[in-house]
Order: structure tokens, then C-alpha cells, then sequence
């Protein structure tokens, strides 16, 4: 390749059309008119892109905005982020908010805060802390949430481990191994403020099962163990059942 | 046509021994498809259910291909796209599905020469699956220029959905008078449901999906 890519630099107040570069600095405030490719995009400010972003690398520290879809080697949001299209890629890591408002397909995503995905969210792992809103269903390998969550339909992963901080929401769960525990702060003092963790689905399949403050119509695994404060409509299991006795299990049957 | 006989995910996992640990990874990995999920209300609340005879049939595949091949390269061959692939006389006359004669004959009314796309095996492929049912000659006929026409030449990988389909129609006795045999033999495409009259019968039928899965899984296993 002999194409020589240009850079565009924005400080202060502006705006560049969109196309082939090398790097992209906004730092203030800027706007790129069309889709655009590029090596590096640094957003520290106000940025946004109207179009769609294909990059090597993106950091957004401030506020970055892209209407259409990224497809990014590696993407950092600190501050927020907001995309309007999907999302594809090597790596997402989000500390602040992050939007997006189509589907997530990405090898490792990893948030603080809060994120909101419109639609699927696919991943190699996912690791939320704090909040999460999913409109479709997250099909990940390895999930960790610490913190509260919606998840509209199906979580589906090989491993699940779960911290409850709030009121956790999923359609329905299935996977290799789930592993659900209310979350403790060190500090006796803050227990009290804080013990409203709490998970509600309508199915758990699940091999391997192990639950605290759990509610749920049915749940099916090989080894199932149900911790305090959990309420089964009915499970069913192959192997081994344990119930906590601060727990309500409605039916249970062998399999 | 009747209704696809349904299994409840539960009983898939019961009959067939795998985990749900497996069942989700699959699912996860492309090799169930989404479309074959069917939610119904039971007494329990809400279940799962899937085509009886296509899910256990790919899971006997899976578990067929699972231990020389990984989860990836499966999904790819089951995945409905069109492999852009070509290949020489010489490599589809060494597939062990394909007849001398089929071939000879498609090549006889082939526009091009040179080698074989795959959707051109696909088509000898489905040439080959009619020519075993019983039809009339000017059955297989209908069904091959159907197949050639342009409208099929355009169908994408995903539309690959498509049941093709021959029927015959009986003809009341007025037109069997008139007629040479008692029966109008048609062939039709369809995506999803198919309904016929009860004067019409439908003679053979083939699901392009599983052709296209076939083909894979045997140039695949080459």
C-alpha cells in the first residue's frame, strides 16, 4: 500500500467529513460528517460521528456518539458512549454509561456502570458491575454481574456467577454451571441499607446450580443447590438436591 | 402438510444424553438454530419446544463430528451459506452420492462449462434425491426446470429454507377423457406450509436446507 491516510485533528470547535485516515483527535468539541475509517480514534470532550466508525482503536473520555455502527479492534469509554447502530469487535470496556442501541457482538466486553443494549448481546465474556439493561438475550461463555440487571430473554453461558446488589432480572437462564450469591458488603453497618439483592427468572437449566435469593417457576440441573431466601415453584434434578430451609421449593422431582 | 411432530427441550436432553451445559453451548455456537425454538404454554408455565425429527437428527450429527471436529468448523458446515468453493469434473465425479448419468446428463443441457459452483451441486444433488422417488419423467422434468429457472439461480444461502415439491392433480372424469393420464403433475416452491386439496397428492418432496447440509457434511468428511 503506497496511500498515504491523513489525519484529522479537532480542537476547540469543528467539523471534517468523513473517509480514509490515519488518526483521529477531537478534543473540544467535533463532528464527523459520514462514515469513517481509521486507525486511532481519540475523542476526549464532545464527539460525534454521524455514520459509521470501522477503527483499529477508539478511546471516548467525555462523550462520543456514533449513528451508526462500529466495528472497532478495541473500544474504552470512560464517560459516555452512546451507538446508535451495533457493535462489533475485539473489546469493549466501558467505565461511565454506555448505550448501545442495536446488537453487541464482541470478544470480551467489560462495563462499570451502566450499559443499555438494545438488542443480543454475544460475547467471549461479559463482566458487568453495577447496572445492565438488555433487550434481547446475552449468549456469552464465561458472565460475571455484580450489581442489577435486565436481561429480557435468555442468558445463556457455560459459566454464570452473579453478585446481587438489586433487583436482577433475566427471561430465562441455561448453561454449564450458575453460581448466584447475595452480595455482602465487608462493613456490617451498610448490610443494613443494603439487602434487596435479588434474582427473578422463569427458567434455570442449568448442570451445575447453586442459588441464594432466587425466584423462579422452575429449575432443572444435575446437582442443584438452593440457598436462603430462594422461592422454586418446582425443580427438577438428576443427581443431588439440597435445600436451604429458609428456602420454599414447591415440588421437587428426581429425573 | 402435516404439522411438524414438537419436543420439549427437556425431552431432547433426556433422549439423546447430552447436558444442558452442551445444549446451550450449541445453541451458542450456531449449530441449533434460533428458528427451531418454539415457545408454548404448558401447566408448568412457559416451555421450549423444537421440530422433533430435525433436532435430534442434528444432534446426532454434532455428536458425530464433535471429537475430529471443533465447534467452529461444525457450525460452518451446517451453517446454511453458500461455499464460494469450485469444483473440477474430476472432484465431483469422485463424490460417492453422485451418479455418472446425473452428471452427464446436467452437463448435457449446461450453459457453461468449466468447474462446478456449489450451488450447482446442490442441484445435482437434489436431481439425485428425486430421481430415487418414483416419478414420471415428465415429473423430473418440471422439477429440473424449475430448479434452473432464474428466479431459483437468484435464491440466496439464507433462502435456502425453500421445500420443493411435486404434486399431482387428479382431473375429474371429463378432462380424464380429453387427457392422456387422469393426473396434472405440477411442482411448486415453498418456504413454510404447503396446502393442498384433497384431489391433490403430493408425490415427492425435498427441503433445500437439508440438501445444502448434506452436501457439506459430505464434502466436509472428504
Amino acid at each position: 500500500m503506497t496511500t498515504k491516510r491523513g489525519n484529522i485533528s479537532i480542537s476547540g470547535s469543528g467539523k471534517a467529513t468523513g473517509g480514509l485516515y490515519e488518526a483521529i483527535k477531537i478534543s473540544g468539541s467535533g463532528r464527523i460528517e459520514g462514515a469513517v475509517e481509521a486507525e486511532t480514534v481519540t475523542i476526549s470532550g464532545a464527539g460525534a460521528i454521524e455514520g459509521d466508525l470501522k477503527a483499529n482503536s477508539v478511546k471516548i473520555s467525555g462523550s462520543g456518539k456514533v449513528t451508526g455502527s462500529a466495528d472497532v479492534g478495541e473500544m474504552r469509554i470512560s464517560g459516555s458512549g452512546k451507538i446508535l447502530g451495533d457493535v462489533r469487535g475485539g473489546s469493549l470496556h466501558v467505565s461511565g454509561s454506555c448505550h448501545v442501541q442495536g446488537s453487541m457482538r464482541v470478544g470480551e466486553l467489560s462495563t462499570s456502570g451502566s450499559a443499555q443494549v438494545g438488542q443480543d448481546v454475544h460475547a467471549q465474556s461479559a463482566r458487568f458491575l453495577g447496572f445492565a439493561q438488555i433487550g434481547g438475550q446475552v449468549e456469552v461463555e464465561r458472565f460475571y454481574a455484580s450489581g442489577a440487571f435486565h436481561i429480557e430473554k435468555l442468558l445463556s453461558a457455560d459459566v454464570i456467577e452473579v453478585k446481587l446488589w438489586g433487583h436482577c432480572y433475566a427471561g430465562e437462564i441455561g448453561g454449564g454451571k450458575i453460581d448466584i450469591r447475595k452480595g455482602e458488603t465487608r462493613w456490617w453497618f451498610l448490610r443494613w441499607f443494603r439487602s434487596g439483592g435479588a434474582l427473578e427468572t422463569n427458567t434455570i437449566e442449568v448442570d451445575e446450580i447453586s442459588l441464594e435469593a432466587t425466584t423462579a417457576k422452575i429449575v432443572r440441573g444435575k446437582r442443584v443447590a438452593i440457598g436462603p431466601e430462594c422461592h422454586i415453584e418446582r425443580v427438577e434434578y438428576s443427581e443431588s438436591l439440597q435445600i436451604d430451609p429458609k428456602s420454599v421449593v414447591k415440588e421437587q422431582v428426581k429425573v | 402438510m402435516a404439522e411438524e411432530e414438537l419436543i420439549s427441550k427437556k425431552e431432547v436432553l433426556e433422549l439423546t444424553g447430552i447436558s444442558y451445559g452442551q445444549f446451550y453451548r450449541w445453541k451458542r455456537e450456531g449449530l441449533i438454530p434460533e428458528s427451531w425454538f418454539i415457545r408454548k404454554s404448558t401447566f408448568t408455565g412457559q416451555e421450549t419446544f423444537l421440530p422433533k425429527q430435525k433436532i435430534l437428527e442434528r444432534i446426532e450429527k454434532i455428536k458425530a463430528l464433535k471429537d475430529t471436529k471443533s465447534l467452529e468448523e461444525i457450525a460452518q458446515l451446517l451453517s446454511p451459506e453458500l461455499k464460494d468453493q469450485r469444483f473440477t469434473r474430476e472432484e465431483v465425479l469422485r463424490l460417492s452420492w453422485l451418479s455418472r448419468e446425473v452428471l452427464e446428463y446436467y452437463e448435457a443441457i449446461r450453459r457453461e462449462s468449466g468447474p462446478f459452483s456449489f450451488r450447482e451441486l446442490i442441484f445435482l444433488a437434489v436431481i439425485e434425491t428425486l430421481r430415487t422417488r418414483k416419478l414420471e419423467p415428465e415429473e423430473l422434468n418440471l422439477a429440473i426446470s424449475t430448479l434452473l429457472s432464474s428466479d431459483f439461480a437468484k435464491l440466496q444461502a439464507k433462502e435456502f429454507a425453500w421445500t420443493l415439491v411435486i404434486a399431482r392433480k387428479e382431473l375429474p372424469g371429463s378432462f380424464a377423457l380429453v387427457s392422456r393420464k387422469p393426473h396434472l403433475s405440477f411442482c411448486l416452491l415453498y418456504t413454510q406450509e404447503c396446502l393442498f386439496d384433497p384431489q391433490t397428492q403430493p408425490v415427492a418432496k425435498v427441503e433445500l436446507s437439508k440438501i445444502l447440509e448434506d452436501v457439506k457434511l459430505k464434502l466436509g468428511a472428504l
